[in-house]
């Protein structure tokens, strides 16, 4: 199988692709270092903008009392 | 013009904090204000979160917060429930912090990011020196994401942040799913390869 290309793998972190797709790209995946990695690094920063929405609107709003 | 919108503590509206926010929002339209109080417990997170995330300014987006929920009372008679509040609520928030961001051209401005994470979820089983790291690269991805175009931060945002469905974000920004997706793509891909080179420098 051909590498995917970014775009695919960021479909594929989104849940945007077939199950029988994701299968085949689990399966590269495995048999494909760098784009193991690529996958990895992907969703690295997905958790870090999920992170963000823990942070910012938690810490903030545990402080609240009164809207001025 | 000056608010004062006072939040009362969940005891104080215990009876209804069960509610659906359909349920909720028709209690508002009677001029219940616990209900408005348990609306605000559950969203107010979500859509400061959400305009801290989309302006880099935690004063202005405080103030698009306090508009949103202002509004909300203002204008409860308008809500159709259909089990979409959250998607209504969160148009009220994209197209406030729109405005706000063009009024104050503010696409270039820095994060202050609230660094002290220690009570969240996804940082609980970490060691200190994993939440900091942790911390640390949420904050770079922040300033990083404050350098996509607008409209593009906006779906990043609404979809990886808030986690909303390509569909409730179709309904906030009135665009099809599919060019969504396909900004949303590019978004990510953008902001990954300012991440790598940040990275790499």
């Amino acid at each position: 199988m051909k590498c995917p290309k970014m775009e695919e793998i960021i479909r594929f972190l989104d849940g945007e692709l077939t199950l029988n797709r994701m299968a085949e790209l689990n399966i590269h995946f495995a048999e494909c270092p760098h784009c193991a990695q690529y996958r990895d690094k992907l969703r690295q920063l997905l958790q870090s903008l999920n992170m963000l929405s823990i942070e910012l609107g938690q810490q903030q709003s545990k402080n609240y009392s009164t809207i001025t | 013009m000056t608010y004062k919108l006072k939040l009362v503590p969940p005891k104080v509206a215990q009876g209804i904090g069960n509610l659906s926010d359909d349920d909720l929002v028709k209690e508002l339209c009677l001029g219940s204000e616990h209900a408005f109080e348990i609306l605000i417990q559950r969203y107010h997170a979500i859509v400061l979160g959400y305009a801290v995330r989309f302006l880099g300014d935690q004063s202005l987006a405080r103030e698009v917060t306090q508009e949103v929920f202002l509004a909300l009372w203002n204008e409860r008679n308008h809500y159709q429930p259909q089990g979409r509040f959250r998607s209504y609520l969160m148009t009220m928030a994209y197209h406030r912090c729109h405005t706000i961001a063009r009024h104050h051209q503010i696409a270039t401005t820095k994060l202050r990011l609230v660094a002290d994470a220690t009570s969240s979820e996804m940082l609980k089983n970490l060691s200190p020196l994993e939440k900091l790291l942790e911390v640390e690269q949420a904050s770079e991805v922040q300033s990083l994401l404050l350098q996509i175009d607008e409209r593009t931060r906006a779906m990043l945002t609404l979809r990886f942040c808030n986690g909303l469905s390509y569909k409730e974000i179709s309904s906030i920004t009135k665009r099809p799913q599919g060019t969504i997706k396909a900004q949303v793509c590019r978004g990510l891909k953008r902001l990954y390869n300012l991440w790598a080179k940040e990275q790499k420098q």
